[in-house]
This record gives structure tokens, sequence and C-alpha cells, in this order.
């Protein structure tokens, strides 16, 4: 298979994300439009439902360096958040803790980044620890 | 080192044919210098001949009328050869006192005596007095106003031009004759080499180009290994020519023809890679004719190159030739305001070698027909099998039947929609039979490739990745 | 051995490369880099006579799997001020979109896009404020596209 260079990759990406993705519950876009190398992306969780998230909407950074999709994203939530993979100091992702970092495929993309961390908040472990308050930024 | 000197060493180096009819360059030098002694004659040495012609035009040429005397140098062609000859218009003479015409006459002579372009201190008066001599013999002096014109033929003046353009005038009837030669020589390597380098029908019984179309490649197994025939060979050595643009470039960048020592370095360039690959010897060309042809292809671009080292020699020659003829005797052959000499001169050819060139591409290169020629434009191997589209566009069947899983209908050439309604009945069969004759080799890897690569497709729609690592079970 | 037989059979992305690289259009150069072959470093230069001229653009070239069924991917990487290139350098241009043909090459893309730099056409715009300058007033528009080439392309 051709190798997609890192560019066009986003480009893909940047375009799915654009039209939308899945049932709306988790959503992505540029951070600044004129951003001609695409590393900094604003991604968005909608809490799952019957869980502590249920109706709140985090947001997160992402960033993607050069070797991306060779290499993980960098994750950090934005909205303060209680999970044991995010750093209680400043919201990272810690890529250890979140198995679709830990494991990273380059198959794998921004959007499966935060389906499986919106799949982690609704795991049985995780969709009832206490949360901060609702809107509390890091 | 002397231009003379050059190009008689490079003319040792060309075929006698050629170098038989160079430009007299020496003997077109004696004639100079005859010419200067000539004009000196009549005390018209070349800085005073030079200032007259100046004030017989301006540098714009346009002819004045108030200087007293004027000269012009031109050229009479009624003879039908060149007779150069002077037109002067010069005061009427006034009779000289005896004492003053002797010593006019000492000048002048010392003057002869000395080295004949050393000419500035020729007094102005020797002229006079020396026009008025020569006034006599050619033709009437006409009274203009009070201006009388005479008119000086040039005898030994052309007495070189008639040289010149003799010996131009052989060289490109010469150079026809080479021409004719050479096109009559290149016939007979075409008909070597297309004996040389039969198709498969030609030298197998079991398979007929012509054969019936209801024929079916998938299960034809064409005899790619010939032993009759150097086609593969005389096609590779085509193909390498091609490549090397030896006289003429081809890229986007600098297109044109070659100089001479880059054509050379090419030309050598191209034997050596004959030989490296083996085509030149009994390795790959089997038949012992197809070696002969080799040597005389080879020769026969060594030809094209003497014959544009010779032209661009003479060229360089004439050019030469008439610059020290102006030189020496101050007669502007040709400047600005006057090209009509060289218009008079018989026009050598210089684009022979070119026509050479041409020649070797549409008579010899040709007659092995090119896998270019016959490439799919999508895949661009060979199309084969070919599949001929309603609007007439032909492409593998291959690359169609990806067109039409993918529902893409336009033609890649011409956007007709007529690729989703090509089956079967669209297979070019005389192309196709055309193809196994020309290219068995061809036709039949890429035969081997469809098959794979369409079993390969299978898997995939079937879900299995044949990518993927083997898996034992 | 059989060298040139083989290469008879050469794929046709190689073939392409090659004759871009030994045969340049002029004002187009394009590189494969050396661990994707399908991936290419391209410069265009920007076309005389056009508010672009004397630019030196960069762009990169991409020929997925599909290649030729489907066009190759192709953007600036060079800021550009142009009504049918965005701010991350799409190009908006038919023949990298429906009216792609499997007979065109990376060749003809790139004269096709440098070509676009001489002929905006702001009634088919990717990027909306672009082409309304161009089409409010195009002299003015003009203007800025020269002084981005100064800037971003020089």
């Amino acid at each position: 298979m051709a190798k997609v260079p890192r560019n066009f990759r986003l480009l893909e990406e940047l375009e799915k994300g654009e039209k939308g993705i899945g049932d709306g519950s988790c959503s992505y876009g540029l951070e600044d439009s004129d951003d001609i190398m695409m590393s900094n992306w604003n991604g968005t969780i909608i809490g799952p439902g019957h869980t502590v998230h249920e109706n709140r909407i985090y947001s997160l950074k992402i960033t993607c360096g050069d070797r991306y999709p060779d290499a993980a994203p960098k994750v950090q939530f934005l909205s303060r958040v209680n999970l044991p993979f995010v750093s209680p100091d400043d919201g990272t992702v810690k890529p250890t803790l979140l198995p679709v970092l830990a494991t990273w495929s380059s198959r794998s993309s921004l959007e499966t980044v935060l389906v499986e961390i919106r799949k982690e908040m609704a795991s049985p472990s995780n969709r009832k620890l206490p949360q901060p308050p609702e809107g509390s930024m890091f | 080192m002397h231009f003379s000197k050059t190009y008689a060493q490079l003319l040792e180096g060309l075929p006698p044919e050629l170098s038989n009819n160079a430009i007299e360059y020496r003997q077109l030098k004696k004639l100079i210098n005859q010419v200067v002694t000539e004009l000196l004659a009549l005390g018209l040495g070349p800085a005073v001949l030079h200032d007259l012609l100046q004030s017989g035009t301006d540098p714009k040429g346009k002819r004045r009328e108030a200087t007293p005397t004027r000269v012009f140098y031109e050229f009479n062609s009624d003879s039908g050869h060149i007779e150069p000859r002077l037109r002067l218009w010069v005061d009427p003479p006034v009779p000289p006192s005896p004492p003053s015409r002797s010593r006019v006459e000492e000048v002048d002579s010392e003057k002869r005596d000395s080295r004949s372009d050393d000419a500035e201190h020729v007094p102005q008066v020797a002229l006079l007095w020396a026009l008025q001599r020569r006034a006599e013999t050619p033709e009437q002096p006409v009274d203009i106003a009070d201006k009388v014109e005479l008119v000086i033929p040039l005898a030994s003046d052309s007495a070189f031009f008639r040289l010149l353009s003799t010996t131009l005038q052989a060289l490109s009837d010469n150079l026809l004759a080479i021409h004719a030669q050479f096109v009559a020589t290149l016939a007979d390597l075409t008909k070597v080499v297309s004996d040389t380098a039969r198709p498969v029908s030609s030298t197998s019984i079991g398979f007929k180009a012509h054969s019936p179309f209801n024929s079916d490649a998938g299960v034809v197994r064409v005899d790619a290994s010939s032993r009759k025939s150097d086609l593969y060979s005389w096609r590779e050595i085509f193909q390498l020519y091609v490549e090397a643009e030896i006289f003429e470039s081809v890229s986007e960048r600098n297109r044109g023809a070659r100089t001479i020592e880059e054509s050379e370095t090419r030309l050598k360039q191209f034997a050596e890679r004959v030989t490296t690959r083996g085509l030149g010897d009994g390795r790959k060309l089997k038949l012992p004719q197809s070696r002969q042809a080799l040597e005389s292809f080879l020769a026969l671009n060594v030809f094209i190159l003497n014959v544009k080292k010779f032209e661009l020699a003479n060229a360089e020659a004439t050019r030469k030739i008439l610059k020290k003829h102006a030189k020496r005797t101050a007669l502007p052959v040709t400047d600005a305001s006057n090209t009509a000499p060289l218009a008079l001169l018989p026009a050598s050819n210089t684009s022979l070698p070119r026509i050479l060139v041409q020649e070797l591409g549409t008579t010899l290169l040709p007659i092995i027909p090119s896998l270019d020629d016959y490439a799919c434009l999508i895949c661009t191997s060979i199309a084969f099998k070919p599949i001929r589209l309603s609007c007439g566009h032909l492409f593998c069947v291959r690359c169609l039947v990806k067109m039409q899983k993918r529902g893409q209908d336009d033609c890649p050439m011409c956007r007709a929609p007529c690729v989703l309604l090509a089956d079967r009945s669209n297979v070019d069969w005389a192309m196709l039979n055309f193809m196994r004759d020309w290219f068995p080799e061809e036709s039949s890897v890429k035969l081997r490739q469809n098959e794979q690569e369409a079993a390969q497709e299978q898997l995939v729609e079937m879900g299995i990745d044949p990518d993927q690592k083997c898996i034992v079970m | 051995m059989s060298l040139p037989k083989a290469s008879l059979q050469r794929p046709r992305i190689i073939k392409e490369t090659e004759r871009l690289v030994a045969d340049p259009a002029p004002g187009i150069t394009a590189a494969p880099h050396d661990d994707n072959l399908r991936y290419f470093d391209v410069t265009i230069q920007g076309p005389d006579g056009s508010p672009f001229q004397q630019g030196i653009f960069k762009l990169e070239l991409f020929l997925p799997e599909e290649y030729p069924m489907a066009p190759p991917k192709v953007r600036f990487l060079t800021k550009i001020y142009h009504p049918n290139i965005d701010k991350l350098g799409r190009i908006c241009l038919d023949i990298l979109k429906d009216k792609w043909s499997p007979a065109l090459q990376i060749r003809t893309v790139l004269l096709s896009v440098q070509a676009l730099l001489s002929a905006p056409n702001p009634d088919d715009p990717l990027a909306p404020d672009v082409a309304r300058h161009y089409k409010e007033n195009e002299k003015d528009a003009q203007r800025v596209s020269r002084e981005w080439t100064q800037q971003y392309a020089s």
C-alpha cells in the first residue's frame, strides 16, 4: 500500500472532520485555519450518556508532530476532568495509560483518539468517578 | 593559430569526398593580395579608400550630396558573374604642372615597393593623378553637373569572387551528390535491418499474424525465443540511439541542434553503450549480416558528423576570407547597407546534416515498431490485450476493467462516455495479432501481469488482504 | 542481462519520475522523497505577466494508491493570494477533481497548476474573500498577490 504522507493524511482527516464524524459526539478542527503545517487541533467530546459525564462538553487540544501518523499525537484536556489517564495538573493525557496511544498504529487517527477517550469515560471503572464542576478549565 | 592552418588540419581529418571540395582558402588569400596591389596601383590604399567610401556614405547608409569626391564599391552581375567595380565622382581634372607630377609619381612608386598594407602615408593627391591615368581606359567619363563619373572595373577582385563562387557552387553540388549517396546507402541498410529484425510470424510456423479474428488471446502463449531474428537487439539499439539524442536535443529546456563536440561525445557514448550491452557482437546480434549492418549504421552517423564539421568549417572559411578581404582592401563586401554581394554567391546548404538525420529517423528507425507507439496511455506498458473503445481510442483491457469497476465512463483521451459500454466485442484482434507478432515478449509478460493483478484484486474483493503475511493454518 | 526488456515494463510512476527529473518542464521541478516514491517536493515558478511573476512557490504532491485511476493530490506550501487556492494551499482545479483523466500525468497536472496562476477564476472560488477582492477590484487584488509573492515566495 502506498504510504500517505503526514500532510495529506492530515488534510484527509481535516476534510472528514469538516463533514462531521459519527453521531456528532466527537468533533475536531484546526485550531488556526491558517496553520499550513496543520499541527494544532481542537477536539470536542460530548460526555457519554448514563455516566457522570452526561451532557458535559469537553474541550481538548491535540498536537500532531512531524512524525504523525507514525508517532501518536499529543493530547491534552482543556476542560477539567477526572480520569486516571489525565494529569490532574494540566490535563495532559498520559500516553502510556491510554491504550489507543500506548499501542499507537498509523491506522489510528484524531477521530479514533477522541472516540477511544469517550469510550474510556463510559467504562465501568470511570463512569462514576467524581468530576470537577462543569465548565471549569485547566 | 592561423585559420588557414586550422582549416587545413580539420580537412585532413575528413574523408576525401568531402575535403576535396573544400574552400580554396590559401588561393583566395593570394588573390586578396593581388586586389590590394591592383588598388594600390590606382593609388587606392586601404586608408584612402576607407576615407573615400566613408565620405560617400554616411553611417546610416544614405548618400551625401555635398562631399567633393564620392566613391562606391558595387557589383555588376549582368554577365552572370560577380564583377566588382568602383564608381567615383570627382572634380574635373586640372592639368598638372610637370614638376608636381613627377613628385607624385615618385611617391606612388615608392609606395608600391613598401609593404602593401602599410598604406597610411599615401598622399591624397596621388589618387587624383592615378584616377586621371586610368580614366581613359574603361568607360567614358560622364559629366554630371561639375563632377566627372568614373567606373573602374577591378580585375583581380573579379578573379577573387570568381574563384570563391565557383568553389561554393562546386561545394553545393558536391553536397547534393553526397545526399543522394547517403539516401542510397540508407535504403540498403534499411533493407538489411528489416531482413534481420523480422517479426514472429516470419520465423515461426505455428503463429500467423493474420489468423482469424476469433482467436482467444487468453490461451495464446507466444514463442518469444525466436532464433532467426535480431528483432529485439535492433529495437534495443534503436532505442538507445533515440535516447542518445546525438544530433538534436528534444528536451524541454534546450531543444535544438547540438554542437559538433556534443554530438561527437554522444555518438561515442552511444557506441559504448551498444558495446557494453553486448549488442555489438554475437552475444546479442545473432545474424552476421546484422553485425555488418550495425557497422554501417555507425558509419552513417560518423559521416553525418563529418558533413556537419565540414559545413561549419566552410561557412567559417567563407566568413573569414570575406572579412580578410574587407580588412586588407577596405572594400566593404558586406556591411549593414550592402548585403547584395553575399546574395550573389551560391548559397551552401547549411542544413544537410539535419536533413540526413531526419532521413535516418524517417526511413530506418520506423521499420521496427516502437513500444511507445503501442503503449496503453494509462499504465504506459503495452496495450495488451488491446480494447478499442467506440470513440476509437485504444487501451489495455486491464486499465479499462479498473475504470469500469470504478464506474468511470469517460474515455481518458476524449471524454466520450463509452468506457462502460466496452465488452469482448471491443477487442481489436488485428492489433492484438500485430502486437503478438512484433512484441511477443512484452505481450506475454503483460498477459501474465494482468492475470496476477486480476487474481489479487479478486482476493481483495473477497476481503482477503494479499499483502498480509501468509497465515499457516 | 535483460535490463532493457525489464525496463520496458517499468511501472508508470517510475517512468514519469525519470522524465520529470531528467527533462523538467520549464519553470517546474519535482523530486520524489527518498523514503516515499509517491511523494514529491515540487516548485513552480510564477508565470511571467502574472502577479506571481518571479515567485518560486513550493508545493507537495502525492500519488494515491489508485493513481492513475484517481488524480494526484497537490497542495501549495507557500502562502499565495489567489482566488482558487485556500489558506491551507488546497487548489480548486477541475482536473484534480471530477475532470481527472487517467491519461493525464504529473507533468500535465503541474503545468495546469502553473496555468491557473496566470488565469485565476474568481467565479469558482476556494478562497471566497480573495475571490470577492478579485471580482470587485482586480487591480488592487493583484497588488496584494504581488506583495504576497514578494513576501512569501522569494
